[in-house]
């Protein structure tokens, strides 16, 4: 690999965060091939140089193979570009994110973008890890967090009216989150989770596997695993200790076989 | 014996093969109890018997075995609940053949045939007239069936299977090998890495604990056999021998993708084995890492009543959002074929005739011309003027027998090579000029040169 073909798989590793150089899901294009190509050919020197120069840039080059996780196709190798800790790249912005989620209907400024973005955000981890009891250690288990489009949108709403709608906004200090959440009609919140899944999409978070059918991609998976408890846990309200140790100590068996 | 494996995977082919649903009627199953006495009672006496049957037939070969010998063996056993009529119920179930239906395709055509199988399903015969019996050739078969459900521990055995197969000069073997033990050994790795990730539910991770010991060695052992593999096969004589076998079958495998093979086998079984050691320093440590995790929905419901701060919400979102790049960055091949060029076909240039084409006057030729007549056309020059038409008729156009006619004119045109002092005039006849040289003629306008004395 020389410089110009190593800007070559810069550019493309930051535009799409993944390259497989074999997928048995879905078709890899002649010049993700070509990239992964490279990657896999590279000099020890190279890819070291290569590496150091992403490392600077907070973003982490992570190398998979069918051996490394479940869902790699035998003999493939998938390279990542995974985030660093705490040092988000500067070059990535939150423009695209702002922008796509205000198309929604009722979406009109910066703030209600982000805060439906992140809620949204939090709703599809309740989605791939809470419902599942799934720890967010467990990368492996990101082939069966598969999901159809109307269970999320479903679980969205339910979200909204089982729980925000409860709230009484009296209560709160304030009611600037309350407000944006129960401003949306029925459409607008539809708009906005598609936005959303499209932008995790697009950002190589979630894979879409079929028609309105999306899961966790291996990326989101592995920086979940590597990040969750240093970059989020922190962030989350503090759980009652004891309420966590019981749930520790309870083993969730396989479903029962579906009996009408 | 892994009855379980082979017991579950028959049930749901029996299921299918009794389903009397409707074609085209809703796809729900329904029927999941089965009957009998939930105890596995039967089933222990069968396989006590087959194992009765299975060490008779290993000892004298497809002899038959009375009934008592079982009877006696199998109350030695498990003496509450078999009685002679309970072993003989199962004896009369395992020798009854049974009748099944299944489809093949038939070659040629997309269509299938359907079959019903008959014969040879009966696991165990009996003698015609006294109560002996011995296993069927099915009932043999059994037995594999029931042996080939196993885990890691047996990969020794695929290893040796791959040693002999290189041994044996079995090349397509070596593939068919090396593919079975990395193929096992990966869902294991990958099975060990989910245990290792999802401490808290722990069936999974015991089954590698409480045989750690023995995967240990297996694994070591069968590092070693691989070892051993990749040497045979580096030897001089199984590469003679591959080549050899490679000109007769034709196969297309190179002998650098059975190396291949053999050390990707290699590779596999460290990376088992560092696997397995990390299961144990794990669980040494008694540390599990692994965290329940969070009620995210309640984290959502918390940041409505506590909104996070713009801090927070910025560093939410570059960690953990779907961010992209605010300058684009755009790869070579982004536009490849975006833009359609269009090129013109290419027009004949024009025919154009030169005005005029003059004999060009080569250096050398004119060199050489210099060299012979030079000094005679400026001896010539210093009596007086001198005519193209008089430097013919001397016969200058000639130098050994060549003709430099070209030389010659040249001079006259262009005469400020000639070795004289003073520039020179040229003056250009107004007449047509004739000159017959032997059977030739030349026609020419005369030139004449003439030398100005330098005031």
């Amino acid at each position: 690999m020389n410089n110009s073909e190593m800007g070559r798989v810069h550019a493309w590793l930051l535009r799409h965060r993944i390259v497989e150089s074999r997928s048995e899901r879905r078709s890899v294009g002649k010049e993700e091939r070509e990239i992964a190509g490279l990657l896999l050919n590279a000099d020890y020197a190279v890819r070291r140089q290569f590496e150091e120069i992403l490392d600077g840039q907070g973003l982490q080059l992570v190398t998979l193979t069918s051996l490394d996780a479940k869902g790699v196709a035998s003999g493939a190798t998938v390279f990542m570009l995974a985030r660093k800790p705490d040092s988000a790249a500067p070059f990535w912005g939150t423009e695209r994110l702002v922008i796509r989620m205000m198309q929604s209907k009722g979406i009109n400024t910066e703030t209600e973008a982000r805060t439906w973005f992140t809620q949204l955000w939090f709703l599809l981890l309740d989605l791939l890890y809470t419902r599942k009891n799934r720890s967010p250690n467990a990368m492996q288990d990101w082939v069966d967090t598969s999901f159809i489009k109307e269970v999320f949108i479903d679980s969205v709403k339910d979200y909204l009216n089982d729980q925000v709608r409860k709230i009484d906004p009296s209560t709160l200090e304030t009611d600037r989150v309350y407000r944006i959440l129960t401003g949306l009609k029925e459409g607008g919140i539809a708009m906005a989770c598609n936005a959303f899944l499209e932008l995790m999409v697009d950002a190589g978070l979630l894979e879409e596997v079929g028609e309105e059918t999306y899961r966790q991609s291996l990326l989101f998976a592995y920086e979940m695993k590597n990040n969750f408890d240093r970059q989020l846990k922190p962030l989350l309200p503090a759980q009652d200790p004891f309420g966590a140790a019981t749930e520790i100590l309870v083993e969730r068996t396989d479903e029962d076989t579906e009996v009408d | 014996m892994e009855w379980v494996t082979l017991i579950a995977s028959t049930l749901r082919l029996i299921d299918l093969h009794d389903s009397d649903r409707a074609y085209g009627s809703p796809p729900h199953f329904t029927r999941e109890s089965r009957t009998g006495h939930a105890d596995g009672v039967y089933l222990d006496i069968a396989f006590q018997v087959i194992h009765r049957l299975k060490l008779l037939d290993q000892s004298a070969n497809q002899d038959y075995l009375p009934l008592s010998t079982i009877l006696y063996a199998i109350q030695d056993d498990i003496p509450e609940v078999a009685g002679e009529a309970d072993v003989q119920y199962v004896l009369n179930v395992l020798r009854r053949p049974a009748e099944f239906f299944y489809l093949t395709s038939v070659a040629g055509t997309s269509s299938k045939a359907c079959h019903s199988e008959k014969r040879e399903t009966a696991l165990i015969e009996k003698t015609d007239f006294a109560d002996e019996y011995r296993l069927s050739a099915s009932g043999r078969m059994l037995l594999s069936l029931a042996n080939a459900a196993r885990d890691a521990t047996y990969i020794r055995g695929d290893a040796y299977n791959l040693l002999h197969a290189i041994e044996f000069n079995d090349f397509p073997k070596i593939l068919t090998f090396s593919d079975g033990i990395v193929a096992q050994l990966r869902n294991e790795i990958l099975e060990i890495r989910s245990a290792l990730e999802r401490v808290g539910r722990t069936e999974s991770i015991d089954k590698y604990l409480d045989r750690l010991d023995q995967y240990r060695k297996v694994v070591e052992d069968t590092i070693d056999i691989a070892r051993q593999a990749e040497a045979k096969l580096e030897n001089a004589e199984t590469l003679e021998a591959f080549e050899q076998w490679q000109d007769s079958s034709g196969v297309d495998i190179t002998f650098e993708h059975l190396h291949h093979k053999i050390n990707h086998v290699r590779q596999v079984l460290l990376i088992f084995n560092r696997l397995l050691s990390e299961l144990v320093s794990m669980s040494l440590q008694g540390a599990r890492s692994a965290v329940p995790p969070p009620s995210f929905i309640d984290a959502a419901s918390h940041f409505v009543s506590h909104p996070l701060t713009s801090q927070q919400s910025d560093f939410l979102l570059a960690q953990w959002g779907a961010t992209s790049l605010a300058t684009p960055f755009h790869s070579v091949l982004d536009g490849l074929g975006a833009v359609k060029l269009r090129t013109k076909a290419e027009q004949p240039a024009p025919l154009t005739f030169a005005e005029e084409e003059v004999e060009p006057v080569s250096q050398l030729g004119k060199a050489r011309f210099l060299e012979r007549y030079g000094q005679d056309i400026a001896a010539a020059l210093a009596t007086g003027p001198l005519c193209l038409s008089e430097a013919i008729e001397r016969g200058w156009f000639l130098v050994d027998q060549e003709m430099m006619l070209g030389d010659l004119v040249g001079v006259f045109a262009a005469p400020s090579s000639i070795p004289v002092a003073g520039r020179i005039m040229i003056g250009v006849g107004t007449s047509l000029d004739t000159k017959s040289v032997g059977l030739d003629e030349f026609l020419f306008t005369d030139i004449e040169i003439t030398v100005v004395e330098v005031a």
